[in-house]
């Protein structure tokens, strides 16, 4: 089971009134290579790895998590003092029709977030698309930087940008720790 | 940080951009078990090195073919990044770590891992108009 | 109608101090799921998860209980429940 802490894993602060920038922010919520999709994944396919790297999975899978608070919690800073008029002018106008100012699962384009999770049930296939998971997410979040004018989001972006990298260097040990034989000890 | 570890990106930080964000922090616990310094970051990309040499950038750069028919006036070089992981290979034990404080604010304990990031198409403005 | 009140400023300095704990503890927690074996890695997760816990305890005094279903105690009346919560701070 899991226990919520009262406390994000990193602070996040918006320093700029632009509802604009939650429009994009929330492609790392309800998007393809998003928080909940990398959260869902990892805690998917923890059943059907090698147990070597099942608690990797499992760990990975609940940061992400509290990487997809702290992502809401931007988007709903960024809304909540917002008028539905200048929701309108963001691009929210939509999204202010259909959910109000309810933070939803869906990409930037607008589009519900997609079951369609990877997860094959071979640990090489698995892995591979998780190393690749966390890749897209690093892009993600540059381009969301590169759009943004808040320093002080794109600090806590910057934050999220480094831990995919970790993510994705912890993915990569696991494949080694797979490719390896069993009875062989790891030299380092 | 041995020779044989990798990212050395710390070692290039210039000390004009200091982070000030822990100024604040006055917890007694905290202090008494790590040395807090203020933290010295640099937000560019960095040098990659392997062995005690320079083995790469964390940024690459290539120029699109420019036809005379583009309708739009040619962006200059392309920029995509190559941060650590896709060099460091099964981390080593031991390895150089941050303090907590230090930590929270790269997004990584070891800076052997750290591949910051910031905009290209700021640093790309800021060259021309250094150039120009 | 009246604001709710606000944190005092020290709280978001004593927070920053165990958000920066707390992830020297996930990162290790990470960092050892791929290297079993490493033992100085391990005696700092153990050290380092003591000085969480004694971080933790001084916080919760001072703003209340962090961990739910039973893992932090709560003074009268029930103060799990109270706001401001973590995206609203
Ligand atoms: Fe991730």
């Amino acid at each position: 089971m899991w226990y919520y802490e009262k406390k994000l894993q990193y602070p996040v602060r918006v320093g700029i009134c632009n509802p604009k920038m939650a429009k994009f922010l929330i492609e790392q919520y309800g998007g393809a290579d998003g928080e909940l999709a990398a959260a869902l994944r990892y805690l998917n396919q923890r059943y059907t790895i090698p147990g070597r790297v099942m608690g990797l999975l499992n760990d990975i899978g609940t940061e992400e998590f509290a990487h997809l608070e702290m992502i809401a919690t931007m988007v709903y800073k960024l809304t909540k003092d917002a008028t539905p008029e200048q929701l309108k002018e963001a691009g929210l106008g939509e999204h202010y029709v259909d959910h109000g100012k309810s933070v939803y699962y869906h990409n930037a384009a607008g589009q519900n977030f997609s079951m369609g999770l990877q997860s094959k049930g071979d640990p090489i296939a698995d892995l591979y698309e998780d190393i690749a998971a966390e890749e897209k997410a690093r892009s993600t979040y540059q381009w969301i930087i590169n759009i943004s004018d808040d320093p002080q989001i794109n600090d806590s972006l910057g934050f999220l940008r480094e831990r995919e990298i970790v993510h994705s260097q912890r993915f990569r040990e696991a494949v080694e720790l797979l490719k390896e034989e069993q009875t062989k000890k790891r030299v380092f | 940080m041995t020779s044989e570890t990798l990212g050395g990106g710390y070692i290039n930080y210039s000390i004009d951009y200091v982070d000030i964000r822990y100024e604040s922090v006055n917890n007694s616990i905290i202090r008494s078990m790590y040395e807090h310094e203020p933290h010295i970051k640099n937000d560019e990309p960095i040098d990659i090195w392997k062995g005690g040499y320079l083995l790469t950038t964390s940024r690459k750069w290539y120029t699109p073919y420019v036809s005379p028919f583009d309708p739009c006036p040619p962006l200059g070089p392309i920029s995509y990044e190559t941060p650590i992981q896709l060099y460091l290979g099964f981390q080593p034990q031991g390895m150089e770590q941050f303090s907590p404080f230090d930590a929270l604010a790269h997004g990584t304990l070891w800076p052997g891992l750290y591949t910051p990031y910031t905009n290209p198409y700021l640093s790309k403005r800021k060259e021309l108009t250094t150039n120009g | 109608m009246a604001e709710p009140t606000q944190v005092p400023e020290s709280y978001y300095s004593d927070l920053k101090s165990l958000q920066a704990i707390d992830f020297t503890l996930v990162e290790l927690t990470l960092y050892l799921d791929t290297h079993p074996n490493d033992l100085d890695a391990l005696k700092q997760f153990n050290s380092t998860a003591k000085k969480s816990a004694e971080l933790r305890e001084g916080f919760e005094a001072r703003y209340g209980p962090l961990r739910q279903f039973g893992h932090s105690l709560s003074a009268y009346p029930w103060q799990w429940k109270d706001t401001p919560w973590p995206w609203q701070v």
